[in-house]
């Protein structure tokens, strides 16, 4: 039997993957902690554990994530643009566009048959493309980041509330101003879920969306994001099992072919 | 006697300016908080007429301006920061041509000429050059922002913020702070940023002295003097910065159907 791992260190959550001759896989996902070293071994042990395996068991692995350099039981680094096509074309092979949000950047990444990048845009410059901006609306209304998707859907003010200002700051002030001019929570949430998928629209759009296309990334999670995204597209977007663990899935299939010596194009 | 009022009501506080006979008789700067704006502009504004003894009958007329001041129902006219500012800042210091308006949602500068706006060039739509992300830094940091310049001038090793986003700049300085850098090279590190996006605007627009600096943010010394020092140029302050726009609205509504 094969084992390989993946670990992916991101700037919110670390997952780390175990895959079986390329068929099971196990996973754990834990915040992540200061130290991208110690978040590592602990989502690693964590997996281990669940798999009653050891270390050594593990033939070969891959660590990808912002944090990746910091992983010392890992063989190799990958990018994580080059982990998340592989991930999701594993699972999806019919997939040519990801759109991964996560908490501090937003990629979108167009593949080919096989699962290679062809291109990809990159945003971690301004918050309000990416899951800060839910963090942000989130704690303007004391509530959990889970929470806003299911309200936001309840919405059905005719017309839908807009939230005029991109930048993460100055939206949040609207929202406070909506709130104080008596407007319904619901409705502002709404106005600001439709706001960010707007932008990660026309942010995917810069690599050309191809169908089918996958949205991964702790944001994917948010129900909401995932009908408005769809509304202004016009098509139905691949719902992941589990939109986190692509990028760690990613590393440890190219893990599995670095050992067999199918090398991929980094 | 002519009387006259204005209410400049910005993203953060309210402030009132109250002219007699073109002398400022009153002026307040009071934070508007998550009350409606109207309420406290209503509160206030009964206030300053019990203080200077002038009844709301008396005030000739009342201009607002601000981003928050078409929440107030009983302004009598409406004037945007471009026809205020240069308004304000003449009637202070007459030998400015130009200004350099921060407050905590804006920021812009201006060439003016006898109280008149000539070209404006305005920030981007990005918290990143306002005085909000100045008080986010102040919260990560537990340093009052009117303590922040005091404490910068004793950094020997600025710190180089790399986020321009002002949410990922926060995030970065929580980061600073588990690294152990020093609170003042922290601070000397943000004032840098914001300094050089307000100069980036100077160089824009061509500087032409003398250069004045109004709104809230240039209560901070310290970003004052880093942009002094990176434009090589002077820049005179008023005693009371953020109430300029509330005085040129005052001002403009004297002149009738000027403006």
């Amino acid at each position: 039997m094969i084992i390989t791992a993946g670990v992916d260190i991101g700037s919110a959550g670390t997952k780390a993957l175990i895959l079986r001759d390329d068929k099971t896989m196990d996973w754990s996902i834990i915040p992540t902690t200061g130290d991208s070293s110690e978040s590592a071994e602990i989502a690693m042990n964590q997996v281990l554990n669940d798999t009653s395996l050891s270390l050594d068991d593990i033939d070969y692995i891959v660590s990808t994530g912002y944090g990746r350099v910091n992983v010392p039981f890992a063989q190799k680094t990958i990018t994580e643009i080059t982990c998340h096509a592989a991930g999701a074309h594993w699972l999806f092979p019919e997939v040519r566009t990801i759109l991964d949000v996560g908490g501090q950047d937003v990629k979108a990444i167009k593949c080919d048959e096989k699962g290679a990048v062809v291109n990809f845009v990159l945003n971690d410059k301004c918050a309000a493309g990416t899951g800060r901006y839910l963090e942000w609306t989130a704690a303007a209304f004391n509530m959990d980041v889970g929470q806003l998707g299911h309200l936001a859907l309840q919405s059905t003010r005719k017309p839908p509330l807009v939230i005029e200002s991109t930048c993460t700051v100055f939206a949040r002030e609207d929202m406070v101003k909506l709130l104080r001019h008596g407007e319904d929570v619901k409705d502002i949430l709404a106005g600001a879920l439709r706001a960010l998928a707007g932008r990660l629209c026309s942010f995917v759009n810069r690599v050309g969306v191809e169908e089918s296309i996958i949205l991964t990334g702790g944001v994917a999670k948010n129900i909401a994001l995932f009908t408005f995204i769809e509304e202004e597209l016009g098509i139905t977007t691949i719902k992941a099992p589990e939109p986190q663990i692509m990028g760690a899935l990613g590393a440890a299939i190219l893990a599995d072919r670095e050992l067999s010596g199918l090398r991929q194009e980094r | 006697m002519t009387v006259s009022a204005g209410i400049d009501a910005g993203m953060e506080t309210m402030k009132i300016v109250i002219l007699k006979d073109e002398k400022i008789l009153y002026r307040t700067i009071v934070p508007i908080g998550a009350e409606s704006v109207s309420a406290v502009a209503e509160r206030h504004l009964v206030q300053a007429t019990k203080e200077t003894g002038i009844s709301l009958d008396e005030l000739h007329c009342i201009g607002g301006t601000g981003a928050n001041a078409d929440d107030i129902p009983f302004i009598q006219k409406r004037l945007s920061e471009t026809i205020c500012s240069p308004l304000g800042i003449y009637w202070l210091f007459s030998q400015v041509h130009t200004v350099l308006d921060a407050g905590a949602g804006h920021f812009m500068v201006l060439k003016c000429k006898q109280g008149k706006t000539m070209k404006i060039v305005r920030g981007d739509k990005c918290a990143s050059g306002v005085g909000i992300s100045l008080r986010m830094a102040s919260n990560v940091l537990g340093i009052q922002v009117q303590d922040m310049s005091q404490i910068a001038r004793k950094s020997e090793e600025e710190v180089v913020i790399t986020s321009t986003c002002s949410v990922f700049a926060e995030s970065e300085i929580i980061s600073l702070v588990h690294a152990k850098k020093k609170p003042e090279d922290i601070v000397k590190g943000v004032f840098r940023g914001l300094a050089s996006r307000l100069y980036s605007l100077l160089l824009n627009i061509g500087i032409e002295d003398d250069v004045g600096m109004i709104g809230g943010m240039a209560n901070c010394e310290g970003i004052v003097e880093m942009i002094e020092d990176m434009s090589g140029h002077k820049i005179l302050v008023p005693s009371d910065p953020a109430t300029v726009g509330a005085l040129g609205a005052a001002l403009a509504v004297l002149d009738g159907d000027k403006y």
